[in-house]
């Protein structure tokens, strides 16, 4: 049986239902951070807590009783300058990602800035339209920026978890692949995605957790990007598909340059296992 | 420590403006990007540089002025900003709210004053709400381009508004090839005499000035150095090397006055200390042709000991321009 890390809101019930797992608790309220904290690691491990929150990351009530807890930030902004410097101190000691919709030209220029203060970020590459070339820019500040940064994801995952042999999928970030993670809700029933889940689409329950891997339904998930060659379809053809798995197919047409963009992380990732020495380079 | 011009744009237009020629062909949306910025933070960080100074224009005038500063503060650089200190309501309320708690150590400013004369009221109003919010950081900066200079007024605001007690005295300098107003070179011995007069009243109000590049050595008398030694707490100097301006298009020059010749590109240095020898091996072959801003520049002994550098390079430089063409490289367009 393949032990998934499981997604689940903040619910005591359900926590105490999950025990002995490994868990990404989701609260959109940052002030219960250190009850999910301590009501997690009682009988769980706790992974991670995703805060999703409406509010400018300027604005969030962090406290320093949440250094040592893994914090995964989603924010609509960075917010006001004044009020984030005055808060940077304590964000820069605490273990925050903080995540941003890579929509319009700010939250990438915002991701840069809080990348060079120490400050990990992740763009979260989600609906229309996204800017490649702000984002390629980014993706070579961060693998050649001259001072040291902090990750940016999902670059980093990328260069990090890049192969030439297999594909890369870096769902992960954002607590999205199915081979990783499980979204449960507080009735226990289980989704492939955090989409799936708000759309109600199930494919399990609880009890029945352990068999999930036989479903034929997690399979297809599973297999998705595979489609994507059956069927012959365009991202099928791009030299990129190997890390970024066809994520872009529906707006491929309308808005290009993904494959610009992530051939430059191929190219990013190939090139620095030539300098970590495990890919020999051959002239 | 490097000079970023935030923007070209200004809100004075001041006759001797050694920026001339780059506000007058600056667009309305002439500023510095952020990832500009950013890069720049990394440049000078990985230089081994803890300084930065902003400039313009105005720099104020940058929409996002103090959370610059704040960025480069929170990166671990003091901010050394140089303003008119005139700028709107809005603008100055922002940067009271944001940056008046910054203690000197992070942030300090030189206001750039001239003559109350030469200034109308609205301005002086908007100088004097600076001065006295912003005052026990504020170091006045004037800048000479007449013989006849007043520099009383100085005196007295430093006094009524409890400033540093320091004057930065700046030397209005040709820019090669423009028409911006200037100390000529025979007037320079005629400025002289004008700061000894004023060496009793540095003594009495207790206010240290100092020379900013281009000052030749021989205007003063030794005795006269030694006043002025005195009155500057040590800190005199004779020296015209390399500043390092990059503007918001990432081009550098070693000074404003020379910005019109050996314009670069930041992104051709991989440091600033490598952009700095560029400069210094450029103005050192000038120097070869010409040592200085006189003949007896090419003996002097104070050269020689390195006491003086001789002048300002952009006068020297304007000196070419009466010569033949056998120094292209040399040559101001």
């Amino acid at each position: 049986m393949k032990q998934h890390i499981l997604v689940c809101p903040f619910e005591p019930p359900l926590i105490s239902r999950l025990q002995g797992q490994t868990l990404v608790v989701h609260v959109e309220d940052v002030l219960l951070i250190p009850r999910v904290k301590e009501q997690v690691e009682r009988h769980n491990r706790l992974h991670c807590i995703q805060v999703i929150s409406s509010h400018p990351l300027a604005r969030l009530e962090l406290t320093p009783e949440m250094k040592a807890i893994p914090i995964a930030a989603y924010v609509p902004e960075v917010g006001e300058g004044g009020e984030f410097y005055e808060k940077l101190p304590l964000l820069r000691q605490l273990g925050l990602q903080v995540y941003l919709a890579a929509i319009g030209k700010t939250n990438i220029r915002d991701a840069r800035i809080l990348s060079s203060l120490g400050i990990a970020t992740a763009l979260v590459m989600e609906g229309v339209p996204l800017d490649w070339d702000a984002m390629e820019d980014l993706l070579v500040y961060f693998a050649y920026g001259k001072s040291r940064h902090a990750n940016i994801e999902p670059f980093n995952y990328v260069i990090s978890n890049y192969s030439r042999t297999s594909m890369v999928d870096f769902s992960s970030v954002y607590f999205d692949n199915p081979n990783r993670y499980l979204h449960v809700e507080g009735d226990g029933r289980i989704a492939l995605s955090a989409k799936d889940a708000q759309a109600g689409v199930f494919i399990g329950e609880l009890d029945s957790i352990d068999a999930i891997a036989d479903d034929p339904r997690y399979k297809e998930r599973r297999d998705k990007a595979e489609r994507f060659f059956l069927e012959g379809a365009g991202c099928a053809y791009c030299g990129a598909f190997r890390v970024c798995l066809g994520k872009f197919s529906a707006q491929r047409d309308a808005n290009p340059g993904c494959e610009k963009l992530f051939a430059k992380l191929m190219e990013i990732s190939e090139n620095q296992k030539i300098r970590d020495g495990v890919v020999l380079w051959q002239p | 420590m490097a000079n970023v011009l935030l923007t070209q744009r200004c809100v004075r237009s001041c006759p001797y403006c050694f920026a001339k020629k780059h506000m007058d062909g600056s667009v309305p949306d002439d500023i510095i990007s952020w990832e500009d910025i950013v890069y720049i933070a990394d440049f000078l960080q990985d230089s081994a540089n803890r300084g930065i100074s902003l400039l313009g224009g105005e720099p104020t005038l940058h929409p996002d002025f103090s959370d610059i500063v704040l960025y480069l503060n929170a990166r671990g650089f003091h901010v050394h900003v140089f303003t008119s200190g005139i700028m709107s309501t809005s603008v100055f309320e922002a940067l009271k709210r944001k940056l008046s708690s910054l203690p000197k150590r992070k942030l300090s400013f030189v206001c750039n004053v001239n003559d109350p004369r030469e200034s109308t009221e609205k301005e002086l109003r908007a100088v004097g709400e600076f001065l006295t919010d912003f005052a026990p950081q504020v170091t006045l900066g004037f800048n000479m381009y007449r013989p006849d200079f007043d520099m009383r007024f100085l005196f007295d605001y430093i006094n009524s508004y409890g400033l540093e007690r320091r004057i930065r005295l700046g030397l209005a300098h040709p820019i090669p090839g423009e028409m911006n107003r200037f100390l000529a070179i025979q007037d320079l011995p005629k400025m002289a005499e004008r700061i000894v007069d004023y060496i009793p009243d540095f003594a009495r109000f207790k206010i240290a000035p100092g020379f900013d590049c281009g000052f030749p050595f021989c205007l003063f008398t030794e005795e006269q150095v030694g006043r002025l030694f005195a009155v500057m707490e040590g800190r005199l100097k004779f020296g015209c090397g390399p500043a390092i301006d990059i503007s918001p298009d990432m081009s550098v020059w070693c000074c404003f006055p020379l910005s019109n010749v050996y314009t670069r590109s930041l992104y051709e240095f991989d440091s600033l200390q490598q952009l700095v020898a560029y400069y210094e091996n450029m103005g050192k072959k000038i120097r070869i042709e010409a040592g200085g801003l006189y003949e007896a520049c090419d003996d002097c002994s104070y050269r020689e000991q390195g006491l003086c550098s001789g002048g300002c390079l952009a006068h020297i430089l304007s000196n070419f321009r009466t010569e033949a063409k056998v120094r292209p490289e040399f040559m101001p367009p």
